[in-house]
């Protein structure tokens, strides 16, 4: 009970978890955690799918009535704003413009990637991360690879790689930083960072550089492992201090970290 | 026999405490998912039971969470869990004896307390001998505040709920 069994106790605990820990790095225990792992993913994919986010409601496998009438409602309201939003589509030309350049380069680009869907995410509040179930992951997949979600937008990178199990940190993440370039005249770059709730910061802009709102955010190429032209956002405003270096801008991410569900891992490019 | 029937027992439990795990954070809404479900579980296990093998079962749940939930250094998880709960038994045990409300939330306030130093202190050490993990000292207070008022709420109706239940309380 005394002061001795309790440090003895402590030791003892500390000795045997690293002791794991060097059993797991050396890959003397991968014989029981590809199989665990292979059985319980099956549990958590399904509970994971039965709360994945579309905007900002929940897609849920059973309505009652109520539901279905007020979400019905919601439909017609949404309707009627996408007829006007139509109409100011013609203003937006520039923009579509930027866009389209976007769309050539993918077309232009040949990627070898991975497809998987996201099967969970990590369960600590401080981290935002998803996690998908890649057979053979830990051969093909190699940390620092940039992710796009099915229409070529990033939305993180990967950060960890077990068994079969991929780590995806999202741009969101308090951890993230990644080369940022804005496609206007200047192609001014910067470093997008996460940590901000839903929106991104994009940090270290020159001060003489012109930033509006409006302009599309796309990686820079300048981290490793992430090509130059993955869109990541739009600017939704900006901070600019006179006796400042540096200018940062607010970003809106084009994917919500919460609808994520088919995510591609760009691991090579056949054309470099 | 007898043994095959506690393995069953063991991983009836294990497989109850993931399925809280995971229905707390993924199906719940913030700030509900914030709450610290192994210091939950162990609480209300010491309260309860008052065992030492929560210790071990908190090993196979943090065995197996590092498996599901990769962080992206190995251990990030067991190691502060299991310590954190071999601190919250030994308080438990031996420093406040009894079982009441108070000292449950007080043993779960030290297990989270002790979960998270042990964590920042880990991947310190880590950093220290890997290159290629950087120690990040923003440590968001805001959101370790939700989760610990979230936790010691949940703690608390729970406690009185079981403990009134027990006539313990």
């Amino acid at each position: 009970m005394g002061r001795p069994r309790f440090v003895r106790s402590v030791v003892l605990l500390l000795g045997i978890l690293l002791l794991v820990v060097g059993l797991h790095i050396s890959g003397a225990l991968t014989f029981i955690e590809m199989p665990l792992t292979k059985v319980f993913y099956r549990g958590t994919e399904v509970l994971y799918t039965l709360n994945v986010w579309d905007g900002e409601s929940y897609v849920t496998k059973r309505m009652s009535l109520d539901e279905l009438r007020s979400s019905f409602l919601q439909l017609q309201a949404t309707y009627r704003n996408a007829v006007v939003d139509h109409a100011t589509l013609l203003e937006l030309q520039d923009e579509n413009t930027n866009l389209k350049k976007q769309i050539k380069f993918f077309s232009e680009k040949q990627w070898i990637y991975y497809t998987g869907h996201v099967t969970g995410k990590q369960i600590d509040p401080f981290e935002s991360t998803v996690l998908l179930y890649i057979e053979q992951a830990y051969i093909h997949i190699p940390v620092g690879s940039p992710v796009i979600t099915q229409d070529g937008i990033f939305v993180g990178t990967v950060v960890a790689v077990e068994g079969n199990v991929v780590n995806i940190r999202l741009l969101d993440d308090g951890n993230t930083k990644v080369g940022a370039a804005l496609l206007n005249q200047e192609k001014t770059v910067g470093i997008a960072e996460g940590g901000f709730g839903k929106s991104i910061r994009m940090n270290f802009i020159p001060q003489n550089e012109k930033v509006v709102a409006g302009d599309i955010v796309v990686t820079s190429g300048l981290t490793q492992e992430i090509p130059y032209g993955l869109p990541i956002g739009v600017v939704e405003a900006i901070e600019k201090e006179p006796y400042e270096p540096f200018q940062s801008a607010v970003l809106s991410p084009l994917a919500s970290s919460n609808s994520l569900q088919i995510l591609s891992i760009i691991v090579a490019n056949i054309n470099a | 026999m007898k043994s095959l029937l506690r393995f069953v027992y063991m991983g009836g439990m294990l497989l109850l405490f993931f399925v809280i795990q995971f229905s707390v954070s993924y199906l719940m809404p913030f700030p509900v998912s914030t709450v610290h479900v192994p210091t939950l579980i162990v609480t209300l296990y010491l309260l309860l039971k008052e065992r030492r093998r929560i210790v071990w079962y908190m090993f196979g749940f943090f065995f197996l969470l590092e498996l599901l939930v990769p962080s992206v250094i190995y251990g990030y998880m067991i190691i502060p869990g299991v310590l954190s709960t071999f601190f919250a038994y030994w308080c438990h045990k031996f420093f406040f004896t009894n079982r009441s409300l108070y000292t449950g939330v007080l043993v779960a306030g030290i297990m989270l307390l002790s979960y998270r130093s042990i964590e920042i202190i880990y991947s310190f050490v880590v950093s220290a001998f890997m290159p290629t993990v950087v120690f990040s000292i923003s440590f968001p207070l805001a959101l370790f505040g939700i989760e610990f008022f979230m936790t010691l709420g949940v703690v608390s109706i729970l406690l009185f709920l079981l403990l009134r239940e027990k006539k313990l309380f």
